[in-house]
């Protein structure tokens, strides 16, 4: 098959240009490649000895067709190191696949695998060359948990102006996701650690976000949520962990920029209805604009669990400063399509790619990690 | 997967050359759904109902001139909760095919071809084109039985007018794969486990004919399939039939007329070596009470027949052979035709047989279980 493949490729690359497709078609891809290394403990993949085997790329088809609809394909690649996850994350994945239908210049739906609408960064995780960090915020956007970059389902969508000049963006939308995530245990018998992919389903989920922009300022604040029921995997097994759930997430959002300077903000409650908790993440992220090509980030994370259930060798709910995180980055714009970026975190929290039973839950771990990236887009 | 990278890397590396006379054109087929049954889990259909039911192709035809022909098609499904995604991956390489025409009547195609078959395999993604969310089971199946497409060579050829007899046939050979996935009770736990395999048809060769008659919207076909069929978990050294060499031959019936349509095939499958005789068939059909909306009905039906019952099972039953209803399935839906690139369908099943996802069934000694589902799709192209 490999030799098959390199003739595809050749026959590919032997057509002489052009040869582009019929009207109506576009291409987007984007790219970001990196090198990270940690300090003290593995985390999001990242080892202490460093790596680059740290990307993601997407590229994204699309067709518009001359009446209102529009056929959207996105496959995406993603290598995260030295991550639990990589063992079981295909080489290409369907990120998204869509037809949006517009009604008229407000209305719009969409169906198939869609962005799901949420908070600000939610529909441009790939977008390497907006994001001022090489990821996103974890709480809320996590690492294959708690957000979904999609729905398998439909949404509805209206983006009115009203006559004062403000802007409104509203959406809902209904499906089912799946969470990809995994556990780290540790072998009773001989202390080996274990890891456990934990891949439940999100299903019979309902919801929408609202976003409002006044005239007079550059902001935008907003509303997004969801409720849905968690059920399958480790988290929500019944043997191991919480049992068939009801879920329910809110998140508030401020985007602000004034001249050279930004702010964004997000607060999301999760609360876990059968097992009667819930959990609090919040971020603040600012930049400065300190040369036209050049910007620096700061941002602070929290993750904080409250009465939580699911606890071993505990017979009383806990609670858990699960996650925070400090970040600074500075990016260098050398052309539109291409940005080069340095960040440091210092980060606490039992987020962390090794078994953890010997801290409390009010004293997790300190590590840092290092990430330096390209990233571009056409 | 890494060749999926692969050309995937190619793919991004022409997108950015200047436009002129396209020979490059893509195709898209997206239909996504969302499904519920009554009670019993089947198709991946849950009692809850799911939305993660979906079929997408993404095809790159490029002609490199009237005779010359390149063709690759991605393919991504989810079924839901059923088996067979444990065989899927996210984005799989459909077909991957050089077509030559040496003359307008003659095509011969070399890769990852379309099987040709019967009237639907060619199109099983266009969802805007099939009657239901998915083809008759008997015989097209979910990956077994009759498989989309064979890593080898066709040869086709056309005679005739479209005003009069017209004969097109199709001869081809290859490998291609069965997926299987079966139920057991876990004697220790008695929980529920399924296995999953995938045998192969090496030397594997086939043949159709269609013939076009002067009757206006009529056609028939008639085809045949030779191979060896191994591993798995069926046809491995050590599995319930081992391996076995296997004869088909079907027959396809198509009237479409302006205002209905009745299509019916039927598929007898042989296993030699065992002695064993499966048959698959179907009839369905449509009207259609305008332009937009058509009603459509379908029953479905696959049976092994004389099947040896295990001496262990002979006192219970009385008997020394059986017929396995695996599947019986009728169906009645609507199907909204909104533009030329857009179709919605429902459709309601009532469905008997052993194809149940959540519960263990002996064959040899239990009823077919009986399940309702309903699929609620919208189907796109372009």
């Amino acid at each position: 098959m490999r030799i098959f493949n390199i003739f595809c490729g050749l026959l590919l690359l032997c057509i002489p240009a052009p040869l582009l497709a019929q009207d109506g078609f576009s291409v987007h891809g984007y790219l970001s490649q990196a090198f990270s290394k940690s300090y003290k403990h593995q985390i999001f993949g990242i080892p202490q000895e460093g790596t680059s085997d740290y990307r993601n790329l997407a590229i994204q088809f699309r067709y518009d067709t001359k009446t209102k609809n529009s056929f959207v394909v996105q496959f995406s690649h993603r290598r995260q190191g030295y991550s639990p996850a990589m063992s079981t994350e295909q080489d290409v994945l369907l990120d998204w696949a869509f037809v949006e239908h517009r009604f008229n210049n407000i209305i719009s739906a969409k169906f198939g695998k869609i962005q799901l609408p949420f908070g600000i960064y939610n529909e441009i995780r790939d977008v390497g060359t907006l994001l001022p960090f090489y990821h996103l915020p974890y709480a809320p956007y996590g690492e294959g948990t708690y957000t979904s970059e999609t729905v398998s389902g439909l949404t509805m969508s209206a983006n009115i102006f009203t006559p004062g000049d403000w802007e409104i963006r509203a959406d809902i939308y209904g499906g089912e996701w799946d969470w990809k995530g995994y556990v780290i245990l540790k072998n009773p018998i001989n202390g080996a650690e274990i890891t456990i992919t934990d891949t439940p389903t999100i299903k019979q989920a309902i919801g929408g976000r609202l976003m409002l922009s006044p005239p007079f300022a550059e902001l935008t604040v907003g509303v997004s949520g969801y409720t849905a029921i968690g059920e399958g995997g480790y988290s929500f097994s019944p043997e191991f962990g919480l049992g068939r759930e009801r879920l329910s997430v809110v998140n508030f959002t401020v985007d602000a920029a004034v001249s050279s300077a930004s702010l964004k903000s997000e607060l999301t409650r999760y609360y876990f209805k059968e097992n009667n908790f819930s959990a609090t993440g919040f971020y603040v992220q600012t930049g400065w604009q300190i040369h036209p090509l050049v910007q620096l980030h700061g941002q602070y994370t929290t993750y904080y669990i409250y009465d939580l259930p699911v606890s071993p060798f505990s017979l009383e709910p806990l609670d858990a400063h699960y996650y925070h995180d400090t970040g600074l980055s500075i990016t260098l714009h050398p052309t539109t399509q291409i940005v080069l970026r340095g960040e440091f975190h210092w980060n606490r929290g039992f987020v962390l790619d090794e078994y953890y039973d010997d801290y409390p839950p009010d004293s997790p771990p300190s590590m840092q990690y290092l990430i330096i990236s390209i990233a571009t887009s056409f | 997967m890494r060749k999926l990278s692969s050309l995937l890397a190619i793919l991004i590396g022409i997108a950015g050359i200047s436009y002129a006379q396209s020979k490059l054109s893509i195709h898209g087929y997206l239909t996504q759904a969302y499904a519920i049954t009554n009670g019993r889990q089947i198709f991946g259909i849950t009692r809850d109902g799911t939305s993660d039911y979906r079929a997408l192709a993404l095809q790159f035809r490029y002609d490199l001139d009237e005779r010359n022909n390149f063709v690759i098609q991605f393919a991504h499904e989810r079924v839901g909760q059923s088996p067979v995604m444990g065989f899927k991956e996210d984005v799989e390489l459909d077909w991957a095919f050089y077509e030559y025409r040496p003359g307008p009547s003659t095509s011969i195609k070399v890769g990852k071809i379309q099987l040709p078959y019967g009237i639907y395999n060619e199109i099983r993604d266009v969802g805007t084109l099939i009657p239901f969310y998915r083809l008759p089971y008997s015989p097209y199946g979910e990956g077994s039985y009759m498989n989309e497409t064979v890593d080898g060579l066709s040869f086709s050829y056309t005679l005739g007018t479209a005003t009069a007899w017209e004969f097109a046939f199709d001869a081809y050979a290859g490998h291609w794969n069965w997926r299987e996935w079966f139920k057991f009770r876990d004697l220790l736990t008695n929980q529920l486990v399924i296995r999953t395999g995938e045998s192969d048809i090496e030397k594997g060769m086939g043949a159709q004919v269609w013939i076009t008659t002067p009757i206006e919207g009529a056609r028939l076909a008639l085809g045949g399939q030779i191979g060896e069929v191994k591993g798995g978990l069926t046809f491995s050294e050590d599995g319930l039939l081992g391996q076995q060499t296997i004869r088909d031959a079907y027959l396809s019936l198509d009237l479409t007329r302006e205002h209905f349509f009745v299509r019916s095939e039927y598929l007898g499958l042989l296993f030699t070596n065992a002695d064993l005789f499966v048959s698959a068939y179907y009839v369905h059909g449509g009207f259609h009470l305008n332009d937009i909306i058509t009603i459509n009905w379908q029953a479905d039906f696959l049976t092994a027949h004389d099947v040896d019952i295990p001496d262990v099972f002979i006192p219970m039953v009385n008997k020394t052979q059986m017929d396995f209803k695996y599947n019986k399935d009728y169906t009645i839906g609507i199907k909204l035709n909104l533009s030329s690139q857009l179709a919605f369908k429902a459709e309601h099943h009532w469905n008997s047989g052993f194809f149940v996802e959540d519960a263990f069934v002996n064959p040899y000694l239990d009823k077919p279980l009986k399940s309702r589902y309903a699929i609620f799709s919208l189907s796109a192209v372009f």
